[in-house]
């Protein structure tokens, strides 16, 4: 499954942790000032084997040589990186993938923000059924979804017929980019849903009400008031949903096929089909270094915006 | 504010939720088609399809796999995700902020990155248990959620009640699972579901790991679409979006949905 967090987004809802240490906890059982090791070993443990191990030995394989059709040699190599690099195919690739995450970002933002912001100032009783018709789809799996968008977006689906009829495409949707971003940016919209209502919710509803006595109308109002606010939330959950979707897999793999590659699908298809395990490995690690590299500028940005930071 | 001048709004969301829902009302719908392929509107009404799954071992067997393992790495994730979250929740240690981002970074990792080097690592180490493996790596995947959640709520929690219980002769167990335990179930519960639901739903890992003997509902069905599309796959989905609906309608009412989105 493509992570999700209905939990709670990075930075976004930050706010909600513990403001203030808990209720002035006398010294008896002394606050520990150091961590109990003994809590968090099982964690480490299982990090360990699963996780740190097997990340540092992938830094370690994407220098080794490839071997066709053999196990990879241990040595120490830049080609793979140059393969990479030095390819337009595979800059293709990463460029492709880098547009998708973006329009997916964008998109969701656009349709998430007046369906979040609609629950947030609906009618009490209409706030829950209105969540659990957003959750709903979101606890789906993704390959379930895809599936219903494979059959939308077919040659004679529904949405392909309807976007022939009014004149915007002329074909089928199906292994096309507006298809693939319509079905991710439908992946990823309950994720941008959660977390602008969460970022919403807080906002005083009394600075609208103030900017509507003063006169202004609600688009202005949502525009200049509540946008500006949300603002840090807007910018978390979009860089959310474009680094998730930067590195899904599940959706390119069935919306968009072996003829409109993503880096998720190629790290598959150079790993089990190809078994090029070093090239493979010095993809995954490009491709992190992407997303950090976006994440990184998407921090700058919100650093300038909000004074004194986000947390 | 008038609530007369807001129709457009309300236009917007009914359109974007309908949007939300297309592809679940489609794979529902051409489930009962009577015909043999797959098409929305569906023609005619049958439940013969719903008959065919039942009847194939294939989608038993996977879906007994996939609850199987969703079990067991909602277990491995709240085994380690309980005494982290307490670690993490009650000290104000030197290390904390380190500690805390090392725990939630598999969250950072796409799952794609983890699914190679898992793939790697255990090829190389020549370790051949498709179901263990899995089952921890999903454990990796869904411990940040259940930590980070687990983590707040105990932090809300008054630890003079368990200092409380101490003084009264509990052991700390005992208190925990007495006096702190009762008031962040709640979370807990929400957390461990999430968790469940995560593993079952997960598809790209099982792919690298799971190898030729082990076969996941998700991963049979992603296999079928590509070998065999017909209106079974759309009966089998169907199936599977009535559960998640049930199980998001149960934990409502259990938990209310605030519980899911927080």
């Amino acid at each position: 499954m493509d992570t999700l967090d209905p939990t709670r987004p990075t930075g976004a809802a930050g706010a909600t942790a513990p403001a203030a240490p808990p209720p002035a906890s006398p010294p008896a059982r002394e606050r520990s000032r150091r961590p109990s090791w003994r809590l968090l070993a099982p964690v480490g443990g299982l990090y360990g084997v699963q996780f740190v191990v097997p990340l540092a030995f992938l830094v370690v394989m994407s220098f080794w040589i490839p071997v066709a059709g053999g196990s990879p040699e241990a040595g120490f190599t830049l080609d793979n990186y140059r393969d990479v690099l030095g390819d337009g195919f595979t800059l293709g690739i990463f460029w492709r993938t880098l547009t998708m995450g973006v329009a997916t970002g964008l998109l969701c933002l656009a349709l998430g923000f007046p369906v979040a912001y609609g629950i947030v100032r609906a009618p009490r009783r209409w706030r829950t059924p209105l969540l659990l018709l957003v959750l709903m789809p979101f606890l789906v799996s993704a390959v379930i979804r895809s599936f219903g968008w494979m059959v939308l977006l077919a040659d004679n689906g529904i949405v392909t017929r309807l976007l022939r009829g009014i004149g915007l495409v002329d074909g089928g949707l199906m292994y096309t980019m507006p298809g693939l971003i319509i079905a991710m940016t439908h992946v990823f919209l309950p994720i941008m849903v959660l977390v602008l209502y969460g970022v919403l919710e807080r906002i005083d509803p009394r600075l609208e009400e103030a900017a509507a006595n003063l006169g202004a109308s609600r688009p202005r109002t949502v525009a200049f008031v509540v946008f500006p606010l949300a603002l840090p939330g807007v910018l978390a959950g979009t860089l959310l949903v474009l680094t998730l979707a930067m590195s899904s897999f599940v959706t390119p793999a069935m919306i968009a096929g072996p003829r409109l590659r993503v880096v998720a699908t190629e790290i598959y298809d150079q790993a089990v089909n190809l078994l090029n395990w070093p090239l493979a490995a010095a993809m995954a690690i490009l491709l992190m270094a992407l997303i950090l590299a976006v994440s990184a500028l998407f921090t700058r940005v919100l650093m300038r915006i909000v004074p004194g930071g986000t947390r | 504010m008038s609530r007369t001048r807001d129709w457009p709004l309300y236009v917007v969301m009914a359109v974007v939720i309908l949007f939300l829902l297309s592809p679940l009302i489609v794979v529902v719908g051409a489930s009962v088609t009577t015909s043999s392929f797959l098409e929305f509107p569906p023609r005619g009404f049958s439940l013969k399809w719903f008959e065919e799954v039942l009847g194939q071992e294939v989608w038993t067997t996977t879906l007994i796999t996939s609850v199987k393992l969703a079990v067991v790495s909602m277990a491995i994730a709240t085994v380690v995700g309980i005494p982290c979250s307490i670690a993490l929740a009650r000290g104000d240690f030197r290390g904390r902020a380190a500690i805390t981002a090392f725990v939630l970074s598999p969250l950072m990792v796409p799952s794609i990155v983890l699914a190679i080097s898992l793939l790697i690592i255990y090829s190389r180490t020549g370790i051949d248990l498709p179901f263990w493996r899995l089952a921890l790596a999903h454990g990796v995947l869904t411990a940040p959620y259940l930590i980070r959640t687990l983590t707040a709520a105990l932090e809300q929690v008054d630890s003079s009640l368990e200092e409380a219980a101490r003084n009264l002769g509990a052991t700390p167990v005992g208190a925990w699972l007495r006096v702190v335990l009762p008031t962040v179930r709640p979370a807990l519960i929400a957390a461990m579901f999430f968790a469940f639901i995560m593993s079952f739903d997960e598809l790209v890992v099982a792919l690298f790991l799971s190898g030729p003997r082990l076969t996941t509902l998700p991963m049979q069905i992603y296999g079928e679409i590509q070998y065999n599309l017909s209106p079974a796959i759309a009966a089998v989905s169907t199936l599977l979006i009535f559960l998640t609906v049930a199980g998001v309608l149960v934990i409502e009412r259990v938990l209310g949905v605030r519980r899911l989105v927080r």
